[in-house]
């Protein structure tokens, strides 16, 4: 009978207490992970902006060839 | 040196819409493959993880893809309209290719912010729905391979088709235990 019965007011509460521990260690994972992939997408994007901007510099980008940094694009493209 | 920085400096949308096309190719590369591996069985337990990065490379997919249209519309050479870089069939350049990145552009964000919405449209309709960001995936990887300024390059190629890789083995696992199970399904039936 003893096993069926209510949890009393102090197990009631450690439960909460430990259900809310979860909770915010659960947040603050997630919270992490958006951290990471957000640093990541931001430092990706910085290298490759800065290989391309280099690339073209010294004249060897894929569509502008050596006339990068001298005149008019005498083609362009997106991507 | 100077001249060059200059120069460099007008193409500076341009070489922003390229970095960003990129960004959002490796990481909507990586959100499927992630995506693919929740549920799967020597995964379990991790699903939390598993769900909170699909989500944020997901979401920062979609940035980097908001990044790569916007920053087209400061390419002086380019000078698109609106309709050009939103609409299907409307643009004069690589008509094709371009229709292919947008269609997936748009599909990208519907399907993958549908998840957002998933009580309303029903979560088995949900899924069934959400089936088709590979689809949008594998769209946007043949509009970069047709029409990226950068598809010719050694370091180009490498970086996608390492990032590429995983997700098209999972998918195809995915499609053809699919299919066994529908067969399976059937015989029962």
């Amino acid at each position: 009978m003893s096993e069926l019965a209510p949890a009393t007011r102090p197990e009631r509460a450690e439960a909460l207490r430990r259900a809310g521990e979860l909770r915010a260690r659960r947040h603050a994972r997630v919270v992490h992970i958006r951290q990471v992939v957000a640093a990541l997408a931001v430092a990706g994007f910085v290298a490759l902006f800065s290989t391309i901007y280099a690339q073209m510099a010294a004249g060897k980008d894929p569509a502008l060839g050596a006339s990068a940094g001298q005149s008019a694009p005498v083609t362009t493209s997106q991507s | 040196m100077t001249q060059l920085a200059v120069a460099n400096g007008q193409h500076l949308f341009w070489i922003a819409s390229r970095a960003a096309g990129i960004v959002a190719l490796l990481l909507s590369s990586a959100a499927v493959g992630v995506g693919l591996t929740q549920g799967s069985r020597w995964l379990r337990g991790r699903g939390l993880d598993l769900r909170a990065t699909h989500e944020a490379l997901s979401l920062a997919t979609l940035a980097a893809l908001a990044l790569h249209v916007v920053a087209l519309f400061g390419d002086s050479f380019l000078s698109p309209s609106v309709a050009d870089l939103t609409l299907p069939f409307v643009s004069s350049y690589q008509r094709g290719w371009t229709t292919l990145g947008i269609v997936s552009g748009w599909a990208l964000p519907l399907l993958g912010l549908s998840y957002y919405a998933r009580g309303r449209i029903g979560t088995a309709r949900w899924r069934r729905l959400h089936r088709f960001t590979a689809l949008a995936w594998l769209a946007a990887i043949v509009h970069s391979l047709g029409e990226g300024t950068d598809a010719g390059e050694l370091w180009f190629l490498a970086a996608v088709g390492i990032a590429i890789a995983p997700p098209l083995v999972l998918l195809s696992v995915r499609s053809v235990g699919g299919g066994r199970g529908r067969a399976q399904r059937a015989e029962a039936a």
